[in-house]
């Protein structure tokens, strides 16, 4: 919301600065974004005239000219303007002023060989082509009689009706309607002591019965309160330059007359306002509903199809379409420079169905700003009036007789407010007096004054008072936040530890080498294709309103975006790629799963000469899994790995999960070729999907400790020849269950495959450690638990002991 | 003397040996089986017990003093081999080694952890709510209905086929934890929030943190809005390391708080960027309030009897003035560059 300073002055007679007026506006929660003080880059700029000229000695284009600027004193000036003459009145610019267009702060000179004491000016570089046209390569040639060195911004303003004026924009919260308009922020700065709020003028109008009209309100939920006033004969050009000006300083374009007028009684009082075209409307007009599918033509030249909800307004048949209730104007029916004969519409529409019309058709206009946020019922008839006088002022013609239909809204509420509710809330105590003070400031009434409690009636312009919390807000904001004394929260011990699992995970993620992403949770459909997903399936994930088609889709996977990442990594040359990333992602049902999920992609390190044949492998990613999982508290004892359930976008034979029971805590394996050629992704790439929800919270466990034997550790070696499907955790198992007492590890520390073995087959050696608590192991002891491996070995594996 | 020559002569003979081979040589000769040593003591055998005794005493002797000679040149020309073997083992100790790469934490995730650390030594803990909420709990429970204006200036992405939305802050996850435990609650909701805005300051997904404390009206955790203050004035203090960094506190609008207010912290903005600290220019970091009484109500909490703060801070905007981050879009970008560039170290959390 913008306004002028000298437009507030209309409202509040006051001596305060732009900058008085900012703080307090930013103080009374108005936030300031912007203040322009046009007038101000034109400091220093005066009329000025040549009294005398000759030519430059060294530069043909050039001239010395003697400059009148006010001063007792005269100065020789360096011009290049072509247009130059002895009596020639132009704008000077002295040592020292800042040149609008170029910025750059004008210097004493010497132009080849001569003295410069100044500068005169073109439109140009005043940044005033618009106003002051000039010639090319000429300087600005004014007809005036205003005296030499009369300031530019002077000149401006009676010369060109140009008036300089300092340009406040403020954001105003979706809470104060009543603050859409110079009024509203008068009244605010009011209250807050900066000025005295002016009343507003009492209007009689000269009118007379110019036509029969009949308004019928049939919707009097959406449309309480309706009036028109018709003015016949009027002349509908310009408005005047003033208004212009004013419009023109707050961001809205002159059209005709009565738009503007229109306009500028909406900025200054709030009362949104429409003018049709009178003859272009049937003599009984409805404020009501319209038959669903009806197409509206608007003034914004867009075409709206109705839901039959909104409030129109349209002939008593419905077969013309006038406006969309105190939203937008039909083109049909709007004034025009060439129309004679207005009706000047103001009208109270209910808040709830301007925001529901406003949000389904998408319609944003000022009108629908204020309605939606509320209007004061009591400047309905006012905003009229003052409409009717302006465009009778300034476009003449008749004033008619106003027809007002519905009831004026009483919108005022007493509350009760419990005085011990302000420090309760606010942690200052205020007295009585201070708080009724406020209240008054602001224009409530106090209705009962009573030891413990106030009831206090809001006034009509304010939406936003409904209890008392309300007006204890009003009491602080008022009072300044300041106020307030700032108390600092007591220390709580923690009796839980604070190490937070995601905390947790990123220190270990780190530590083998991880960097941490975070990428959208959305992504392509595409992607999603390429992820050999079917998105028919995932439909659930499809995002109704998508800033793009790159973001249309909820992530089914993270592995989707943290990919799109790696594209782009390798796109710029950086190949040798670890990244972990924990968020979301969401199941075909749109339910969220929060995965912790890690990729690694080319070589361990960047050519290196310790290393050789670096790149990463899957036993790297199966590494980095085992090692998170040991660091949220699972050990490998304690989930089972499954090489036949995992996702499609996964190596077939290269990735498995790993389940606890029938639950799934995590995916690992390399990425599907498929996958990566759709993505253009050149290398491979392996990774691993961890189900964080899945993941059982750590209990703290009690300290423990474990002995360690005294007793000689024993080492045996063993080798199977076996079918080649079999897989090593059915032979770990076989041998650690042999007996969990003695056998302290088995390692493997061979596989093999090749010509020295049948086909299908593969041998599998291994080295068991033996130790026991109590004793040293007997040589027999030793034979015997080699038999039951072997045995149990044979009986899971159908393999045999190769003979070594 | 033996095999001609004197013992003096012999013990020079091994001084002079130049190598293990020729001081063994010696060695036999002497001591060995057949060495002048082993010969002359054998035939001691021959002398009467007087003679036998006296000459065995000096041979001994002379033994003796052979070996030890021995020995010693042994360990001498052991040295000097060690020595050798030693000096051509030299290795180059200027090549590189392999790198320890520790990976990076994301500023935003440092930020979010300082600031739930922060908080947790008020008794705050963490609360989590999905990234697909319901109407009812980002926009209704919080005290705005449908039809609401501030509800146009959220820009929020809808689901096509489910009747979900993206929340558009972390404000629900405080309906969700009232709902589930009552009051009294102090609870910090750090997440992900979604907001259909595009462009160079504004990103369609961001971070937020929300703040939440209610207590009882009249006990002795009662809080107010000088505690909502005190509390925040503290924090932004804290977050920048900077003691007497300005705060300021202005009334503003949120449907879910009342009274309302951002919080503003000084800067000085320069061609160079931004300063935090005492400067000309305010920056706007935060919201807050008086957690509205319709929300309570929604949440089955009785505002007579319960009242306390709520704050919401975005993370990227920290994040981008403690750590010089310059451009909000490569936060989610993951170029390898940048995470190593401005990433924070897990031991040390530093950048």
């Amino acid at each position: 919301m913008r306004f002028t300073l000298d437009w507030l002055k209309d409202h509040l007679d006051t001596q305060a600065s732009a900058e008085e007026i900012s703080l307090a506006l930013t103080s009374l929660g108005f936030e300031v974004e912007e203040v322009i003080n046009t007038g101000a880059q034109y400091k220093g700029f005066v009329l000025g005239e040549i009294i005398d000229l000759k030519p430059h000695p060294e530069a043909d284009k050039l001239n010395l000219c003697l400059v009148n600027y006010g001063q007792a004193e005269m100065l020789w000036v360096v011009c290049g303007g072509r247009n130059v003459r002895k009596g020639l009145k132009t704008i000077f610019a002295s040592v020292g002023c800042v040149i609008p267009e170029s910025q750059t702060v004008l210097k004493k000179g010497v132009i080849r060989g001569v003295e410069s004491a100044g500068m005169l000016c073109s439109s140009t570089e005043l940044l005033l082509t618009e106003v002051i046209p000039t010639t090319e390569h000429g300087i600005i040639d004014l007809e005036t009689t205003l005296p030499h060195g009369t300031a530019l911004m002077e000149v401006l303003a009676k010369e060109f009706n140009l008036i300089q004026d300092t340009v406040i924009e403020i954001s105003v919260t979706p809470n104060r309607g009543d603050a859409m308009s110079v009024r509203g922020i008068a009244r605010e700065l009011a209250a807050k002591g900066l000025g005295t709020f002016k009343p507003l003028e009492d209007i009689t109008l000269d009118e007379k019965e110019i036509c029969s009209l009949d308004i019928i309100i049939e919707d009097t939920t959406g449309c309480p309160y309706y009036t028109a006033r018709p003015l016949k004969g009027i002349e509908n050009a310009q408005s005047p330059q003033w208004m212009q000006n004013r419009l023109k300083a707050v961001g809205l374009n002159s059209k005709s007359l009565a738009v503007d007028v229109a306009n500028y009684v909406m900025w200054d009082v709030g009362q949104p306002l429409h003018c049709f075209d009178m003859e272009q409307l049937s003599s009984s007009i409805v404020v009501g509903k319209t038959i669903p599918g009806t197409k509206f033509q608007a003034l914004n030249d867009k075409e709206y199809e109705l839901s039959g909800k909104e409030v129109v307004i349209t002939s008593q048949d419905r077969s013309e379409l006038y406006a969309l209730g105190g939203i937008m104007g039909g083109a049909s029916s709007a004034s025009t420079p060439n129309t004679k004969n207005i009706l000047i519409e103001s009208a109270y529409f209910s808040r709830n169905a301007i925001a529901q019309t406003g949000q389904r058709l998408n319609i944003i206009s000022d009108s629908r700003m204020r309605f939606e946020r509320g209007v004061d019922p009591e400047l309905v008839e006012y905003a009229q009036k003052k409409a009717a006088q302006l465009i009778h002022k300034y476009g003449g013609g008749t004033i008619g007789l106003a027809v007002t239909q519905g009831n004026k809204p009483l919108n005022e509420l007493t509350i009760t407010l419990p005085i011990e509710k302000v420090a309760q809330v606010t942690g200052q105590s205020y007295s009585k007096e201070t708080i009724k003070d406020i209240l008054q400031k602001l224009h409530c009434k106090i209705m009962k004054d009573e030891k413990d409690f106030l009831d206090v009636r809001t006034p009509s312009f304010r939406h936003d008072l409904g209890e008392s919390i309300d007006l204890v807000e009003e009491i602080l904001r008022l009072a300044g936040f300041d106020d307030v004394p700032a108390l600092y929260l007591p220390t709580v011990i923690q009796s839980k530890s604070l190490v937070l699992q995601d905390q947790l995970i990123r220190k270990a993620m780190c530590q083998k080498g991880f960097h941490e992403a975070i990428s959208f949770s959305f992504t392509s459909e595409n992607v999603v294709k390429n992820f050999l997903f079917d998105p028919q399936v995932l439909n659930a994930l499809e995002i109704k309103n998508p800033i793009s088609a790159d973001l249309s889709m909820m992530r089914p996977s993270v592995l989707c975006t943290l990919l799109q990442g790696v594209q782009r990594n390798i796109a710029r040359k950086q190949s040798n790629l670890s990244f972990f990333e924990i968020g979301p992602q969401f199941n075909m049902k749109a339910e969220q799963e929060n995965m912790l999920t890690a990729l690694r992609t080319g070589r361990r390190q960047d050519k290196h000469w310790l290393l050789k044949d670096d790149k990463f492998n899957i036993y790297d990613i199966k590494q980095d899994l085992a090692f998170l999982l040991s660091s949220l508290g699972l050990s490998d004892q304690s989930y089972q790995l499954n090489q036949d359930d995992k996702p499609a976008y996964y190596h077939p034979g290269r990735s498995a999960s790993l389940k606890q029971g029938p639950k799934t805590l995590a995916y690992f394996g390399e990425l599907h070729p498929l996958v990566l050629k759709n993505l253009d992704i050149g290398q491979d790439v392996i990774a691993f999907e961890v189900f964080l929800d899945r993941i059982p919270g750590q209990k703290i466990k009690k300290a423990e400790f474990t002995p360690l034997s005294p007793f000689p550790l024993v080492k045996r070696d063993f080798s199977f020849i076996l079918d080649e499907k079999v897989e090593a955790q059915t032979l770990l198992k076989a041998v650690l269950k042999v007996d969990k007492n003695l056998i302290q590890s088995v390692q493997i520390f061979d596989v093999y495959k090749g010509p020295n073995l049948p086909e299908g087959q593969k041998s599998i050696t291994f080295e068991v450690s033996l130790q026991s608590m109590t004793e040293t192991l007997k040589e027999e002891t030793i034979q015997e638990i080699s038999q039951k491996i072997i045995s149990s070995v044979e009986n899971a594996t159908k393999g045999t002991l190769r003979q070594i | 003397m033996m095999n001609g020559l004197s013992v003096e002569a012999w013990q020079q003979k091994i001084q002079d040996a130049a190598s293990l081979e020729d001081l063994d040589l010696i060695r036999v000769e002497l001591l060995g089986k057949n060495g002048a040593i082993t010969a002359q003591l054998k035939a001691l055998s021959q002398l009467d017990e007087n003679e036998k005794k006296e000459k065995g005493r000096i041979l001994n002797e002379i033994k003796g003093s052979l070996i030890s000679s021995i020995q010693s040149r042994k360990e001498q020309l052991e040295l000097a081999i060690l020595t050798k073997q030693l000096e051509s083992e030299k290795m180059d100790l200027s090549l590189p080694e392999i790198p320890y790469q520790g990976g990076k934490i994301h500023p935003i995730s440092q930020v979010i952890q300082d600031i739930t650390t922060y908080f947790a030594q008020f008794g705050f803990t963490v609360a989590t709510g999905p990234d697909l909420e319901d109407d009812e709990y980002n926009f209704t429970a919080l005290n705005i209905p449908e039809n609401h204006p501030a509800r146009n200036m959220h820009d929020t992405f809808y689901m096509a086929n489910v009747e979900k939305l993206l929340r558009t802050h972390t404000s629900p996850v405080q309906i969700r934890t009232m709902l589930q435990k009552g009051a009294p609650i102090r609870i910090l909701a750090p997440g992900r929030v979604y907001r259909s805005d595009d462009d160079a300051t504004h990103s369609p997904m961001f971070h937020q943190i929300e703040g939440l404390m209610i207590e009882e009206i009249g006990s002795p955790d009662h809080i107010h809005f000088g505690h909502l203050k005190g509390c925040l004035v503290n924090f932004c203090r804290s977050f920048f390391a900077t003691e007497d960094l300005p705060v300021r506190f202005r009334p503003s609008y949120f449907p879910f708080t009342e009274p309302s207010a951002e919080v503003d912290i000084g800067c000085e903005r320069t061609a160079k960027g931004i300063t935090i600290g005492k400067g000309a220019s305010w920056m706007e970091i935060l919201g807050c309030g008086m957690v509205h009484p319709n929300v309570l109500r929604h949440c089955g909490i009785d505002p007579e009897r319960y009242q306390g703060f709520a704050f919401g801070i975005g993370m990227e905007r920290l994040a981008m003035l403690k750590y010089a981050i310059p451009d909000l879009r490569a936060m989610f970008e993951n170029d390898v560059r940048w995470i190593k560039n401005v990433g924070l170290s897990a031991i040390t959390g530093l950048q």
